[in-house]
């Protein structure tokens, strides 16, 4: 049964899409069967990855056309990752997309097409807690969100997490805060630190990954690649995302009870 | 570093509810009795009728009473449902399903429904009801009401009742009724 992680935010700019496809890409690179979905009106997903607005077909395509999602869906250059895209949707039509998405079957139907083999499914969605995000959340297991370190970022937390705990109480119990994940950290910066002593101090589940503020990162979203394919030396960002996807294994292992195979070596 | 100013109410609710949410932190307290500050919108007022092809979607062919439930939580957005026979017997339920069952309040849904039948005789056999309490909403669906008896399908706390919803609902109730007995 594959894992399906929403990453969710209320705040713009914290980083969702950027990690869901870094993430994605690493958890892939571990030999991961992966599925990243854009749930994003916008296509935040397929802009990133620099392609026109009207590239590729995708889950409008399912929900409009009735195209069977296998058809679809993107393969990459990892054999063990591919995109199921937003599709090619009016943007005059963003809100009859994420109302349909919320009140239909669609996302869960959809999801459980293309899921057969698949280890993990990301989701990422618009920013905001709108019809979107809550379908996401109502047919997930896990709920991953990203925290930009800066203040007003910190001051929507209890939004997310009261949008969490209505789901988890009202739609879907199975759902489960996965972690925080501190992005754009600059410890170097008074605002940024506060931000991070708070978190570590009082809050459960965050991550001990932690993505820094870095340009790597518009270098990357400027040549339409994730992180860990930029040539040249081996980014140190780049790194973080793979720590994030041990991390985030070893923690679904433990909430869903799976046990960790990586036991003790003996050196003599 | 200068004086923390990131604390505030919302950052305390917050750092109660990621503790409880994440399920990690030894010593958690399981639920936190923190008063919402906000308001809420009414989720029985009037929603804009959606696009007229939503009430041609085909019909399903259910063959259990759980497939039928699991496509009306997801259609109506609730929390629970549950289907009573015509005896007020709880046959089936699905989605957050309290401790002790829906058994009572089944029984008791369907003895309203019954009483309603008697409203007016002229407008026949109630179909559909739904009954707004302080803590929770029901709403039920009745199908096979020739001679005022026939099984109910109800929801909990549904968030996306609209009309067209609603005749999708009784129509696939309608289609499946048969198949269902």
């Amino acid at each position: 049964m594959s894992h399906r992680i929403v990453l969710a935010s209320s705040k713009g700019g914290s980083g969702k899409t950027t990690t869901a496809l870094n993430l994605s890409v690493a958890l892939a690179e571990r030999g991961h069967n992966t599925i990243v979905v854009d749930l994003d009106p916008q296509g935040a997903i397929g802009l990133f990855l620099a392609k026109e607005d009207s590239d590729w077909g995708g889950l409008a395509e399912v929900m409009i056309a009735g195209t069977p999602p296998s058809e679809v869906l993107q393969s990459t250059s990892l054999p063990t990752l591919r995109i199921l895209p937003r599709g090619r949707i009016d943007p005059v039509d963003t809100c009859e997309y994420e109302l349909q998405l919320h009140r239909g079957e669609v996302l869960s139907r959809t999801l459980d097409e293309i899921e057969e083999g698949v280890d993990y499914v990301v989701l990422d969605t618009p920013s905001g807690l709108g019809p979107v995000t809550r379908a996401a959340l109502a047919v997930s297991r896990f709920a991953l969100l990203p925290l930009q370190a800066e203040p007003v970022a910190f001051r929507t937390m209890s939004q997310i997490l009261r949008v969490i705990d209505h789901v988890q109480q009202n739609e879907n119990p199975s759902l489960r805060l996965l972690g925080i994940l501190p992005t754009m950290v600059r410890l170097d910066s008074d605002p940024s630190l506060n931000v991070m002593s708070a978190v570590w101090s009082g809050f459960g589940g965050v991550l001990d990954t932690v993505v820094p503020r870095a340009d790597v990162f518009t270098e990357t979203s400027e040549i339409g690649i994730p992180l860990s394919f930029l040539g040249g030396r081996t980014r140190p960002e780049a790194r973080r995302f793979t720590l994030l996807s041990d991390e985030i294994e070893a923690r679904i292992n433990r909430m869903t009870g799976v046990e960790d195979d990586n036991e003790h070596r003996r050196l003599v | 570093m200068t004086t923390n100013t990131v604390g505030s109410s919302d950052v305390d609710i917050a750092r109660a509810l990621s503790r409880r949410l994440s399920g990690l932190e030894p010593g958690s307290e399981p639920r936190i009795a923190v008063e919402s500050p906000y308001l809420r919108f009414d989720p029985s007022r009037p929603e804009a009728t959606p696009a007229g092809e939503l009430t041609d979607e085909p019909l399903n062919d259910f063959t259990r009473w759980d497939e039928f439930l699991a496509w009306g939580l997801n259609k109506v957005r609730s929390s629970a449902a549950f289907v009573i026979d015509p005896q007020g017997f709880v046959i089936g339920s699905s989605g957050n399903v309290p401790e002790d069952g829906f058994e009572g309040t089944g029984a008791e849904l369907s003895y309203v429904m019954s009483q309603a039948d008697s409203m007016n005789p002229e407008m026949g056999g109630l179909r559909f009801i739904a009954l707004g309490f302080a803590n929770r909403r029901l709403s039920g669906f009745r199908a096979g009401v020739a001679g005022g008896e026939g099984f109910v399908v109800a929801f909990v706390d549904a968030e996306g009742f609209n009309k067209t919803t609603r005749q999708q609902i009784a129509r696939q109730l309608e289609h499946s009724f048969s198949v269902l007995l």
